[in-house]
């Protein structure tokens, strides 16, 4: 058995030589971490198109066109006279929304018979949909403040209390955490780890399923747990120390670049990053013991970013998933971390609030060595029966 | 002809003994789909756990708070008390996404005829719960505030009908069209099996010549292919086209309706789609192949051009919203074209002549992927022949 240092230096070699693993370990986390989080850089959706019917023709509808063109989330694209005109554009996705204004809008309005507009929607993507439906009412509230407000000054009350009287319960909502409720800062920080946890288990797998198939791992008949444990420490310690100074990177470079909230010590996220990157590389040597090539380590395990992040609970409440669901979801190290995270570098929390949080790392740390034990006795075993036989 | 079909057994004999395409082609449709549909079977957020803090404790505080419990969307999982402070409610509670504080001296203003705050403090760190929980609470103090007004105008002998008309001047009727009920599992599933189904398609493909050199095999590929360089990539394509599309019907026969998502009139006219898509994809899949002779370089290589294919894409955030070259990179994936077109020809169910853009997008791509894979191709076998 080779010593532990000569075993940390083939390692070196190996992905030194294995322009897979290279590439995987050393240039995607980077590339991806600047090219897809770009993607999220303007962070918010502005000015999406909409087309406005007008069958009114009135001042006010020109005036609420208006009011929604200066929004800053909505963009009127066309004025058209019809709605089958507006919805040659819709059905080509030109425009997202169509708002309507019906014949007597203005005088209904302005004689206070309830007058309406009609929106339509493309609620094929949600977020295009909400924002402009958001900006619409928004809009129209304000108008018919403006309507109450104007009826009550006919009524011989003065401006000052007409302006409170016409909206006598003021909404203040308050974003905390994001306060523009914008998609960057919601899902970039999650993303860049999504990223390194991608990255490490595609490389690391790689270079776990080579060794199993090609060297040191091969001749595990005559091994013992240590030395098997040994093998794995000297092949693991670069990937931990990689992963590490990723993350520091991140923390210090990528997340300001993205304008990213990041709260909490830098040590005690690294801490945290050892817990998870250590529960990630013990969970991969584990599943990469089932494959034969690396290559279709890397075909497979391409397909698991999606299932891995969407089950997380971090885009979709656990809560909400079906209970076969919550227990996978909970044996996943990327649950409690994404949490953590989120609640320290985002939320600002203190170690008192995640403590169940991290007590579920460090059980699925536990549960990951124990899980390895057992997967190292099984290859053994099959190993000296095939020796035997 | 034979040429082609016999590379075509030959091509599924190799599949057949490689473990990682079994997988590919049976465990993704048959799990994957399944699984990610499941993880949404619920479709939409029906609680949200919010809390309340009343400073007023008045009869019209308390009134509030029985309105906010009948919203239907709204759990109060807590009361909170002056004591709690405010700034650390979100990580000293978790459960808790969204707060109503009632302020001090609310219900003596509105008696006074004053305009009175009611603030809401939302879990934005998450923007599922902040849009559902912004929502209800514009929606609920809109309808208080329309209450006030409408009790205000009785009060002046205003007649009932008049007065409801008159505390909400202008409507917005809003018709949320292609997914009414703001559902998940229609929203995001088709976009998750149809991306998949291009990751699928090309992963399968990038190994399919590159194998060939690791093996030394090409030769003997050549001559089943008569020496034509035609022959060969059309034995390929046919192959990688036929599982796709394969995989492409299940998704739309089986996966989705059995996951409940609403069957369209323009599905079946869209496998026409469906089947260029996954040509388009087996092609590019087989140029990748050609290009690099390295099969884990071919594998890296459409990691990286297929993973992010779906946040490029425009599904959950706008290209318009994205920096003008991740907007135009977004137009080098043919998912991007195909999204198009799955939006307008299934969940819009526009005429056909909509979808033609698209179509045509697709075909440029296949026209790439096959001009580059036999411009290689011929160059190393006039290599080989000198």
């Amino acid at each position: 058995m080779k010593s532990w240092f000569s075993i940390f230096k083939s390692e070196l070699s190996l992905i030194f030589e294995d322009k897979s693993i290279l590439l995987t370990c050393l240039v995607a986390p980077l590339l991806y971490a600047f090219f897809v989080g770009s993607i999220y850089a303007e962070k918010e959706v502005k000015e999406i198109p909409v087309a406005i019917v007008d069958y009114d023709r009135s001042n006010l509808s020109a005036k609420v066109s208006w009011l929604l063109n200066a929004s800053e989330r909505v963009n009127v694209n066309g004025h058209f006279s019809s709605i089958e005109e507006a919805l040659f554009y819709f059905n080509n996705l030109e425009v997202q929304g169509i708002v309507m204004f019906p014949k007597g809008f203005q005088g209904k309005t302005m004689n206070l018979e309830g007058a309406h507009v009609e929106l339509i929607l493309n609620n094929t993507k949600f977020l295009t949909s909400n924002e402009i439906n958001k900006a619409v009412q928004h809009v129209i509230l304000t108008v018919s403040g403006g309507v109450r407000m104007q009826y009550l000054v006919s009524n011989k009350i003065p401006i000052e209390q007409a302006k409170q009287k016409a909206q006598p319960v003021l909404p203040v909502i308050k974003s905390i955490y994001n306060a523009t409720n914008n998609y960057g800062d919601y899902l970039l920080p999650v993303l860049l780890i999504l990223i390194l946890q991608q990255t490490l288990i595609i490389g690391f797998g790689q270079s776990i399923v080579h060794e199993f198939n090609h060297s040191m791992l091969k001749p595990l008949s005559n091994s013992t747990f240590f030395d098997f444990i040994k093998i794995l420490s000297a092949k693991s310690i670069y990937y931990l120390g990689l992963y590490l100074a990723y993350l520091f990177v991140f923390f210090k470079l990528i997340f300001p670049h993205f304008y990213l909230t990041f709260n909490g010590s830098i040590g005690f996220h690294l801490f945290l990053g050892i817990l998870f990157i250590t529960t990630v590389l013990i969970y991969t040597v584990i599943f990469a013991s089932f494959f034969k090539t690396t290559i279709g380590w890397t075909e497979v395990l391409a397909f698991s970013t999606y299932p891995l992040f969407l089950v997380s609970g971090y885009s979709w409440p656990i809560e909400s998933m079906p209970r076969l669901l919550q227990l996978f979801a909970n044996v996943l190290p990327s649950t409690p971390y994404f949490k953590v995270f989120n609640a320290l570098a985002v939320e600002g929390a203190n170690l008192s609030d995640i403590t169940s949080e991290l007590v579920h790392l460090l059980l699925l740390l536990l549960v990951g060595y124990g899980l390895l034990y057992l997967r190292f006795r099984s290859i053994r075993n099959r190993k000296l029966l095939r020796a035997n036989s | 002809m034979k040429a082609v079909i016999n590379i075509i057994i030959r091509e599924l004999f190799i599949l057949k003994k490689r473990p990682a395409a079994w997988v590919l082609i049976l465990l993704i449709p048959t799990a994957i789909f399944f699984y990610l549909g499941y993880i949404y079977k619920e479709g939409s957020i029906e609680h949200v756990n919010i809390a309340v803090l009343d400073l007023d404790h008045s009869d019209l505080s308390r009134k509030v708070i029985q309105n906010v419990e009948a919203a239907p969307k709204l759990n109060i999982i807590k009361f909170l008390n002056s004591h709690d402070h405010i700034d650390s409610i979100f990580t000293k509670h978790p459960e808790i996404k969204g707060f109503y504080l009632i302020p001090k001296g609310f219900e003596k203003k509105i008696y006074r005829g004053e305009q009175a705050k009611l603030l809401v403090y939302v879990n934005a760190s998450n923007i599922v719960f902040g849009n559902l929980i912004y929502k209800e609470a514009a929606s609920f103090i809109n309808t208080m505030s329309a209450g006030i007004n409408y009790n205000m105008l009785k009060a002046q002998g205003v007649p009932s009908e008049k007065a409801l008309k008159m505390i909400m001047p202008v409507k917005v009727r809003s018709r949320p069209l292609f997914n009414s009920y703001y559902n998940y599992l229609y929203y995001l599933v088709p976009g998750l099996t149809t991306v998949l189904l291009q990751m699928l398609v090309f992963f399968l493909a990038a190994r399919a010549i590159n194998s060939e050199y690791s093996n030394q095999t090409y030769e003997a590929l050549l001559k089943i292919a008569d020496g034509s360089i035609f022959k060969l990539i059309i034995g390929k394509l046919l192959t990688y086209t036929l599982i796709g599309v394969m995989v492409g019907v299940f998704i739309f026969s089986a996966v989705h309706p059995l996951l409940g998502i609403p069957a369209s009139s323009g599905t079946l006219p869209f496998l026409a789609v469906v089947f260029l898509f996954v040509l388009v994809n087996a092609m590019l899949g087989i140029m990748v192949s050609v290009i690099f002779k390295n099969e884990a370089i071919a594998m890296d290589v459409s990691f990286v051009y297929n993973s992010p294919a779906f946040v490029f894409s425009g599904f959950t955030f706008p290209i318009m919203a994205m920096p003008a070259f991740n907007a135009w990179y977004a137009q080098l994936i043919p998912y991007t074209h195909f999204l198009h077109a799955y939006v307008k020809g299934i969940e819009m169910e526009t005429p056909f002549t909509f979808l033609l853009d698209h179509i045509l997008d697709l075909i440029i791509f296949f026209l790439v992927g096959y001009i580059v894979a036999c411009i290689i191709l011929l160059r190393r076998n006039t290599k080989v022949l000198a």
